[in-house]
C-alpha cells in the first residue's frame, strides 16, 4: 500500500513537472504566427486521411487539399512544413498511419534536402522543432527527437521552453505574449495570413517580370554524395509503407526552369531518386518535367525561384490529382528528362544566379537554356555612367562583380540579349 | 649526439561514451541503474553495484581499468597478508623481526605501486618538459592519467594504512575492496571516503530497505542542488574568469580582481556542486557519504578554512601525513616543517606544475603566520579575520588557476600596473546571465549562511508540508533546466577537479 502511495506520488510529481513545462512553454514560446501549430492541430482533428502529402515548404505551398479532395474523391491532407527533412516526414507518416486509414503517401523530395547535415551533426533544428513541438506525446515523437540530433540538443528538444529561457528576464515581453495567446483567434486556431485549410499555405508573392536574380541553382547538385541519413530514412520510409500496406509515391513539386536549369545536372538527381525506388513498391514523379500544356512554369505561378504561389498551387493541385487519378498519363504529362525539356524551351536567358563569396565579391552565373553551348558577353552599365566589359565571347557562364558595383548588366548569349539590374 | 624520441602512448582518454554526473547520458544510466537496484534481491545488490561501477568507469577508460583493478586486488591481498603476519601467534625475537619485515613489505609494496603509478601518470609530462628544456628530446604528451587516479590512489593508501594500524580489519571479499576503490559517484572527484565508513555503509546497503522514498527524494534534492551550483553558477562564473584571465594583459586591477573573485566562487561552486551531486547520487542508492565542504568562504581564520574546504582531502592529509610526521607534538619548528610538508604534498597532488606547489606553500605560509599571530594572544575583530582569510584564499587561487608559476606572477604584476576604474565593464556575459548569476549567488549565500547558523536547509525543506516541499524542488529543478549552461557547445567533462 505504501509502495503504491509512493508510486502515486512520483506520478503526481512527474505530472506537475510536465505541467510546469507546459506553463513555461505558454509563457516563453511565441507560436502565434506558426503555420505548423495550425496544421498539426488540424491534423490531429481529422476524421480520416486517405492521402497524405509530406515534405518541405515546396509541398505545403504546392498542394491545396480543397482541390485534391475533390479530384481524388477522398480525404487528403498536406502535412508539409518549412525545412521538413526526411526524418520529420517519416515521423509524420508514422503518426498518420497509426491514427488514420492512410491509403497513399506522397513524399515531396526537394533536392537540397539531400545535402543536409547528418542528423547527429545538425546545428539548426528549426525544421525539427516546428513539427515536434506540436506532436502529441508518443514513442514515435520520442524516437523522432532522439534520432534528430546529438544528445546535446535533447533538453531543447524535449523541453522547448528552455530554448527561450532569456524570456524569463523580460516580463513585459511575457505579458505581451500572454495577451496575444489570450485572443480568441489563437485559442480557436483561426487561420491567418496565407494558411488556408488542411495544411495548405498559399504564397501570395509573384516573381516580378523580366529575368530572375536569385541564389537558387548556383551550384550543381552533388548527387555523388547524398547524406547517408537522407538515404537511410527514405529507404526506411519505403520499407515502412510497404509493411503497412500503404502506397508511397516520391514526388518533386515544380520549381522555376531558372532553378532546375541553373543547377545544370537536374537529370542526375532524377536518376538518383529513381534508383531509390527501383525494385520497391514506391514510385517517383518529378513535376519539374511537366509539359507546358499541363503546367507551364511561367514566373506568374511562382512566389520565388522555388515555390509556387497561390495561383500556381491551384493549377498544380489539379494536375497532380488528375495524374494520380489516371486522368492524365505519364507519357502525356512528362518530358523524359530535364535536358529534353530545356531543349524544347528554346534559346532563352533565364536569369542570374548569385552567391556572396564573403570577400566583398558577388559570384554570378548566367542561367539559360543553352546547356553550356553558348558564348557570353557581359557589360556592366554602372550607375555612375561608366561601362565595364566583364566578359567578351567567353564560354564560361560564371563571373564576378564587387558588392559595391551597381547598375545594369547587359548579357548576350549567342544572339539572345537580356538586361538585369544588380 | 643522436637525438632520441621516447614517445609513450599508454592510454587514450575519451571512449566516446563518457558519463559525467551532469550529462543526460549519466542521468539515463542512473535512472536505469537505480530502478533495477530497487527491485533486485538484497543478496545481489553488491554485484549490481559492481556492474554499475564497471560500466561507469569503462565509459571513460577502456584499458586503464586494469590499473584500478590491479590496485584494488593488490591492497586486498596485501591487507590480508598484513593481518596474517600480525596473527601469527607467539613468536621468538628472531621470528618477530621476520614478521615485522614481512608486515612492512605488505605495506610498502602497495604503497610503492600506487604512489608510483600516480607519479608516473601525473608527472611524466612535467618530467618530459624539464628534460625537453634541458635539450633532451623526450616527449610524453600521450601519457594521460587514468580517470580518478588521484582519488582512488588516496583511497587505496587509506585502506592499507588503516589495516596496518589496525583501525580496520582487512576485508575478506575482494569484491568489497573493488567496490570501495571504484565506487562510481566518487571515482572522478571524490570525496575521498575512508574505508571504515564506506564498509559500514556497504554493509548497511546490503541490508536496508531501499524503498525509502524519503531517502531518494533527499538524494535527488541534493543532486539537483549540486547541479544548480555547477551549471547555473560555476559555468557562468567560468565565463567571467576566463574572459579576463585569458587575455590578462589587456586589463587592470579592477577587472583582474573581479576575475579572481569569479574564479574563487567558480571553483567552490564547481567542486562543492560536484560533491553534492556525488553525495546525492550515493544517497539515492542508500549510501551516506561524508560532507566535503562546510561553507568554506564563511570561515573566520585560515585554519578554519581548511577544516571546511575539501574536507576529505584535508582530513586525509592530516591523518596520513601530518600526524605520522609527528603533527604538533615535536616542538614548534617541527610542527611548521610538518605543515609545509603537508601543503607541499597537497600542492603536488593537485598538479605537477610549479604554480600548484607555490599555491600549497602559500597556504602553509598562511597557516604558520596565523599560528604565530595566535601565539601573541592578540585578537582581531571577526569580520577583519574573515576578510583577511578570504583575501588570502582568493590571492592563492590566482596561482592555482594560472597554468604556470610565471604566469601567476605576471597576472599579479599586471593587476598592480593600473588602478583606473573601467568606464564600461564587459564581463563576457550578457546582462541576462549576470542577473541569473546574481540571483543564484544570493541563493547560495543564503543557504550557506543558514548552514553556518546550524540550520539544515535540506532538513527544513523535508519538514515542510508536501506541497511546499515539492514547490521548492520543482523551482530548483526547473531553475537548473531553464537557467543551466549546458547542451550545445558545452563540454560536460569540464569539472575542475576531474583533472586532478
Amino acid at each position: 500500500m505504501r509502495i503504491l502511495k509512493n508510486f502515486g506520488l512520483i506520478l503526481l510529481f512527474f505530472t506537475l513537472f510536465v505541467l510546469c513545462g507546459k506553463g513555461f512553454h505558454y509563457l516563453l514560446i511565441d507560436d502565434t504566427q506558426s503555420y505548423t501549430r495550425l496544421m498539426m492541430h488540424e491534423f490531429y482533428h481529422q476524421k480520416n486521411i486517405d492521402h497524405l502529402f509530406v515534405g518541405s515548404s515546396h509541398c505545403y505551398a504546392a498542394l491545396d487539399p480543397e482541390i485534391t479532395d475533390e479530384i481524388f474523391c477522398a480525404d487528403t491532407f498536406n502535412a508539409g512544413s518549412s525545412l521538413q527533412a526526411q526524418d520529420a516526414s517519416f515521423a509524420l507518416i508514422r503518426e498518420a498511419v497509426e491514427r488514420f486509414h492512410v491509403k497513399h503517401i506522397y513524399l515531396e523530395m526537394y533536392y537540397l534536402m539531400m545535402s543536409n547535415d547528418e542528423y547527429k551533426d545538425r546545428e539548426q533544428l528549426t525544421g525539427t522543432y516546428i513539427i515536434s513541438d506540436y506532436m502529441s506525446p508518443s514513442l514515435n515523437k520520442a524516437r523522432f527527437l532522439l534520432e534528430a540530433s546529438s544528445p546535446k540538443y535533447y533538453v531543447n528538444s524535449f523541453l522547448p521552453a528552455r530554448r527561450n529561457w532569456e524570456g524569463l528576464l523580460h516580463p513585459s515581453e511575457m505579458r505581451e505574449l500572454i495577451s496575444k495567446k489570450q485572443t480568441e483567434a489563437y485559442k480557436k486556431f483561426t487561420p491567418f495570413a496565407g494558411y488556408r485549410t488542411k495544411g495548405f499555405v498559399a504564397n501570395q508573392g509573384e516573381i516580378p517580370g523580366g529575368l530572375l536574380l536569385d541564389t537558387a541553382g548556383f551550384d550543381v547538385i552533388h548527387t555523388e554524395a547524398p547524406s547517408s541519413d537522407w538515404l537511410k530514412t527514405i529507404r526506411q520510409i519505403i520499407e515502412y509503407c510497404g509493411k503497412k500496406g500503404v502506397s508511397l509515391t516520391l514526388f518533386s513539386a515544380p520549381m522555376t526552369l531558372f532553378q532546375t536549369a541553373g543547377v545544370g545536372n537536374y537529370d542526375d538527381y532524377i536518376a538518383l531518386v529513381r534508383s531509390l525506388t527501383e525494385g520497391t513498391s514506391a514510385d517517383y514523379a518529378d513535376f519539374n518535367l511537366c509539359r507546358e500544356k499541363y503546367f507551364d512554369q511561367t514566373p506568374d505561378l511562382f512566389s520565388d525561384a522555388g515555390h509556387l504561389n497561390e495561383k500556381g498551387a491551384e493549377t498544380f493541385s489539379r494536375v497532380f490529382a488528375s495524374y494520380f487519378t489516371g486522368k492524365i498519363t505519364a507519357d502525356d504529362l512528362f518530358y523524359a528528362s530535364m535536358e529534353e525539356k530545356i531543349s524544347a524551351a528554346g534559346p532563352q536567358i533565364l536569369g542570374l544566379s548569385y552567391l556572396d563569396s564573403g570577400d566583398g565579391m558577388r559570384k554570378l552565373k548566367i542561367v539559360d537554356t543553352f546547356s553550356g553551348k553558348a558564348m557570353y558577353s557581359v557589360t556592366l552599365e554602372g550607375t555612375d555612367g561608366i561601362s565595364k566589359v566583364l566578359k567578351d565571347m567567353d564560354p564560361d557562364p560564371y563571373f564576378e562583380i564587387s558588392q559595391e558595383e551597381h547598375g545594369t548588366l547587359l548579357i548576350q548569349a549567342e544572339d539572345i540579349t537580356a538586361e538585369i539590374g544588380v | 649526439m643522436v637525438p632520441f624520441l621516447f614517445r609513450l602512448k599508454i592510454l587514450q582518454r575519451k571512449s566516446g561514451f563518457e558519463m559525467v554526473l551532469n550529462s543526460l547520458r549519466f542521468a539515463s544510466f542512473f535512472l536505469i541503474f537505480l530502478s533495477v537496484l530497487l527491485i533486485l534481491p538484497k543478496k545481489i545488490r553488491k554485484y549490481w553495484l559492481l556492474a554499475g561501477n564497471c560500466l561507469f568507469y569503462l565509459s571513460w577508460e577502456r584499458r586503464a581499468c586494469v590499473f584500478l583493478l590491479l590496485s584494488s586486488l593488490m591492497i586486498w591481498l596485501c591487507g590480508l597478508g598484513l593481518r596474517g603476519s600480525a596473527d601469527s601467534g607467539q613468536q621468538t625475537v628472531v621470528s618477530s623481526q621476520k614478521t615485522e619485515r614481512r608486515k612492512s613489505l605488505f605495506l610498502i609494496i602497495p604503497l610503492v605501486w600506487n604512489v608510483g603509478l600516480l607519479i608516473f601518470f601525473k608527472y611524466t609530462g612535467s618530467f618530459a618538459s624539464v628534460l625537453g628544456r634541458a635539450g633532451v628530446p623526450f616527449s610524453a604528451e600521450a601519457v594521460i592519467a587514468p580517470l580518478g587516479i588521484s582519488f582512488y590512489t588516496l583511497r587505496c593508501i587509506s585502506y592499507m594504512a588503516d589495516v596496518w594500524r589496525g583501525t580496520i580489519q582487512p576485508v575478506k571479499n575482494p569484491l568489497d575492496v573493488i567496490l570501495y576503490v571504484s565506487f562510481f559517484p566518487q571515482i572522478i572527484s571524490g570525496p575521498i571516503e575512508r574505508p571504515a565508513r564506506f564498509f559500514s555503509e556497504l554493509d548497511a546497503f546490503q541490508k536496508k530497505n531501499l524503498w525509502n522514498f524519503s531517502l531518494i527524494w533527499q538524494g535527488f534534492l541534493l543532486f539537483v542542488w549540486g547541479l544548480f551550483q555547477k551549471i547555473v553558477l560555476a559555468e557562468r562564473l567560468s565565463v567571467i574568469s576566463a574572459h579576463f584571465f585569458s587575455d590578462y594583459t589587456a586589463f587592470g586591477f579592477w577587472e583582474l580582481l573581479l576575475a579572481s573573485l569569479a574564479y574563487t566562487l567558480q571553483i567552490y561552486c564547481d567542486f562543492a556542486g560536484y560533491s553534492d551531486m556525488s553525495r546525492g547520487i550515493a544517497g539515492m542508492m542508500g549510501f551516506s557519504l561524508m560532507r566535503n565542504f562546510r561553507q568554506p568562504y564563511l570561515a573566520i581564520g585560515i585554519k578554519s578554512f581548511w577544516r571546511r574546504w575539501h574536507i576529505s582531502l584535508t582530513s586525509w592529509l592530516t591523518d596520513y601525513v601530518y600526524i605520522p610526521l609527528g603533527g604538533s607534538r615535536r616542538g614548534l619548528l617541527r610542527k611548521y616543517v610538518n605543515i609545509v610538508i603537508v601543503f607541499l604534498v597537497s600542492g603536488v597532488w593537485h598538479g605537477s606544475t610549479l604554480n600548484f606547489i607555490f599555491w600549497g606553500l602559500l597556504h602553509a605560509f598562511y597557516q604558520i603566520l596565523a599560528d604565530l599571530w595566535d601565539r601573541t594572544g592578540r585578537r582581531l575583530p571577526g569580520w577583519l579575520i574573515w576578510y583577511i582569510t578570504f583575501a588570502e584564499v582568493n590571492f592563492a587561487w590566482i596561482f592555482f588557476n594560472a597554468g604556470g608559476l610565471n604566469r601567476g606572477f605576471r597576472i599579479i604584476r599586471q593587476m598592480f600596473s593600473g588602478f583606473a576604474f573601467p568606464s564600461e565593464l564587459d564581463t563576457g556575459l550578457i546582462p541576462g546571465n549576470l542577473v541569473v548569476l546574481g540571483l543564484g549567488l544570493a541563493v547560495l549565500l543564503l543557504v550557506d549562511v543558514l548552514h553556518e547558523r546550524k540550520v539544515s536547509v535540506f532538513r527544513k525543506v523535508f519538514a515542510l508540508p508536501l506541497p511546499l516541499r515539492w514547490l521548492i524542488i520543482l523551482i530548483l529543478f526547473w531553475s537548473v533546466i531553464m537557467l543551466g549552461i549546458y547542451g550545445i557547445g558545452y563540454d560536460t567533462s569540464s569539472f575542475i577537479y576531474a583533472q586532478f
